[in-house]
């Protein structure tokens, strides 16, 4: 194998044959690809996380539908549920399936059925159906903290929050336009039926 | 005494008889006046002869040609710079035949070829407007100084001798008085085949393309021929109607740019009478088709789904680690850039809101056309028009996008919500933000001048050959 070019320009006199310094060499430019490539990662992780399986997937959308009484919810959001929810914590696919067992169990079909239940009594998973309705409703997961650089929120949605849909006939999402400008200077025709 | 009496009766009857002629004399008057300012306001003299608000018809506003800057004269009834000392006939010259009343050309910037046509009665009313019903302003206009060698004003003369007609484009004769007048509105006071007819070499309006569309400073003036497809046959008459007097129609489209500037200071004055006579009479227009079109701009609703929330909400790796990285706007990527810029008012689903205020990005005639102008152009430019029903405003964002960043996002509502075989690239918007296609004679103006060099060089040896051969001979 020839030496590189550019020491035989640089020295003159050929150097050594070394397999380890080679080694090193592919390792670091490897090391470097995959920092790279990290942020990239991170994004693909978070939009389908790699390590939940279709099936564990399936189980929260299904979830997520019981917990929020709603018989389609969209799956693209679910995941991303999933993934920020799950992030650092390899065993909450487990839990998930735990919770659907216990409700199950405690015949919890409805969610009118949910306080009082055996389930609602469980602090644990309680605490796991909270933070996924939480999560469907507000867009996001974990609790926002003004004038903090970080915190441990992770976006979810923003149009597809469950909380702007109960009055979507008579308001938008917030900061988009519902009417002209200024259009709540005039009172709504309806306001005399109201 | 009887007499005395008799004598008194009298004097007071003739009194009151002078006085109720006085008055009536008065009263024609101000009704002549108000008749010359709705034939004023049909004609939209102040869109070009304004440029303050505060100084109406006192001139000074730079018409952008593409020969070069055109500026509109002081047209108040001011002694001086203004039109006080016009006569009746050297304020019809200028109107009819394009020429001042110091027998100066006027430049067709002026629609002079289209006024031509105006009515003697309303010729006499817009006299008696302009004399009497407007205050008279000192305002001085700056000269109008095109390039060599379209500073000779003489030479509209040859121009005028090509292209100066009648006024009125030659139309099927009807009888009935509803198209007729709206003929007359279209073609003589609203002049609008100056901008919706393409223009030929030397800068007239092709006859054979009247109102089939043209570009003019980066808009498209569309096609409002009766054409289903290219044209506005498949828009009913008051929809046509109630466009001119509001500037938008629910899935139709909206004014911008100059027709935009038409319809706030124009024609949402017109009476609904007359809108729809001008509707009527565009309804009868020889229908003129695009081949490249297939379906009516209108119609097109954008052929690929909403991008997946990945890309429409997308989640920021870096957006927990370093703030500053929301604040990245330089992305050229559309489905960003539309959420960012246009989603808030067009809605993530480009529905418009209920009203249509904000209207639909679909069945929109802007977004359907098969030439991106006017599209960008809203983009890069907004849109501000105060139509018979409300006033409009879209923000714009020539300054804050880029020539990629606009292509980017153009292209994203072409495909998601309007035409999909238009795609715009950076190029396309830089052309548009300067103004749109140069025309031809412009181009060639350069080459045509060296031609004329030439011709005169030549002409200058023939002269001096003749010359020395006489010379020889004597």
């Amino acid at each position: 194998m020839s030496n590189p070019p550019v020491a035989q320009a640089a020295g003159g006199d050929a150097l050594p044959e070394n397999p380890a310094r080679r080694r090193v060499l592919l390792s670091a430019g490897l090391m470097a690809a995959a920092a790279a490539l990290l942020p990239w990662a991170r994004m693909a992780y978070a939009d389908a996380p790699a390590q939940a399986s279709p099936a564990d997937l399936d189980a929260f959308l299904g979830l997520g539908e019981r917990l929020t009484g709603r018989a389609h919810l969209p799956p693209d959001i679910s995941a991303r549920l999933f993934a920020a929810l799950a992030q650092g914590n390899r065993a909450f696919g487990a839990s998930v399936t735990r919770l659907v067992r216990a409700m199950d169990i405690a015949g919890v079909d409805d969610m009118r059925a949910f306080k009082g239940s055996a389930v609602d009594r469980n602090p644990e998973l309680k605490a796991l159906a909270v933070s996924i309705v939480s999560g469907w409703y507000l867009g996001y997961t974990g609790t926002p903290e003004g004038l903090v650089v970080k915190d441990d929120t992770q976006f979810i949605t923003y149009t597809g929050a469950l909380m702007f849909e109960p009055t979507r006939d008579v308001t938008v999402i917030p900061t988009y336009a519902r009417a002209g400008t200024d259009h709540w200077a005039v009172a709504p025709a309806s306001i005399a039926t109201d | 005494m009887r007499a005395n009496l008799t004598s008194r009766w009298l004097g007071r009857a003739a009194m009151l008889l002078v006085g109720a002629a006085a008055c009536s004399a008065h009263a024609q008057d101000s009704d002549l006046i108000a008749r010359g300012k709705v034939v004023a306001t049909a004609g939209d003299c102040a869109a070009c002869h304004t440029s303050a608000p505060a100084h109406p018809y006192a001139g000074g506003r730079a018409i952008g040609s593409p020969m070069g800057n055109i500026y509109a004269s002081n047209i108040t009834p001011f002694n001086g710079h203004g039109i006080g000392g016009y006569t009746e006939q050297q304020f019809a010259d200028a109107l009819r035949k394009g020429v001042n009343a110091k027998g100066q050309h006027l430049y067709p910037a002026m629609p002079y070829t289209a006024y031509a046509g105006i009515s003697d009665e309303d010729m006499h009313a817009l006299y008696a407007y302009f004399m009497q019903g407007v205050k008279a302003d000192d305002n001085v206009v700056p000269e109008t100084k095109l390039p060599f060698p379209y500073s000779m004003r003489w030479t509209m003369a040859a121009w005028n001798l090509l292209y100066l007609g009648d006024g009125l484009h030659p139309a099927d004769a009807t009888d009935d008085a509803r198209v007729n007048r709206g003929h007359y509105l279209v073609d003589t006071l609203g002049h609008c085949s100056s901008c919706h007819s393409p223009r030929t070499f030397l800068m007239a309006e092709d006859s054979h393309a009247y109102l089939a569309g043209a570009k003019i400073d980066g808009w498209m003036a569309p096609n409002i021929t009766s054409d289903p497809v290219s044209g506005i046959g498949a828009w009913s008459e008051d929809e046509i109607a109630a466009y001119l007097k509001t500037g938008h129609v629910k899935g139709k489209g909206q004014a911008g740019g100059g027709m935009a500037e038409a319809v706030e200071q124009s024609l949402s004055h017109l009476s609904d009478d007359d809108v729809h006579a001008m509707a009527a009479y565009l309804k009868t227009v020889k229908p003129i088709r695009d081949p490249a079109d297939t379906k009516a701009a209108f119609e097109y609703a954008g052929a690929s789904a909403i991008p997946a929330l990945g890309v429409r909400e997308p989640v920021r790796p870096d957006g927990a680690v370093d703030p500053e990285a929301l604040r990245v706007a330089t992305t050229t990527d559309g489905a960003t850039r539309y959420a960012g810029a246009c989603a808030s008012c067009h809605q993530p689903d480009g529905g418009g809101t209920q009203n249509q205020y904000f209207p639909s990005l679909s069945h929109n005639r802007a977004v359907g056309m098969s030439a991106p102008d006017n599209l960008v152009m809203a983009i890069l430019l907004g849109i501000d028009r105060k139509g018979a029903d409300a006033h409009v405003a879209m923000p714009a964002f020539g300054r804050d996008l880029t020539d990629e960043q606009v292509a980017a996002v153009a292209t994203y509502v072409e495909q998601h919500f309007g035409n999909p075989d238009v795609h715009v690239t950076a190029d396309i918007v830089a052309g548009i933000r300067s103004g749109g296609p140069k025309p031809l004679l412009l181009r060639l103006t350069p080459y045509l001048m060296l031609g004329g060099v030439v011709l005169a060089a030549l002409v200058l040896w023939l002269i001096v050959v003749l010359i020395r051969r006489r010379k020889r001979a004597a």
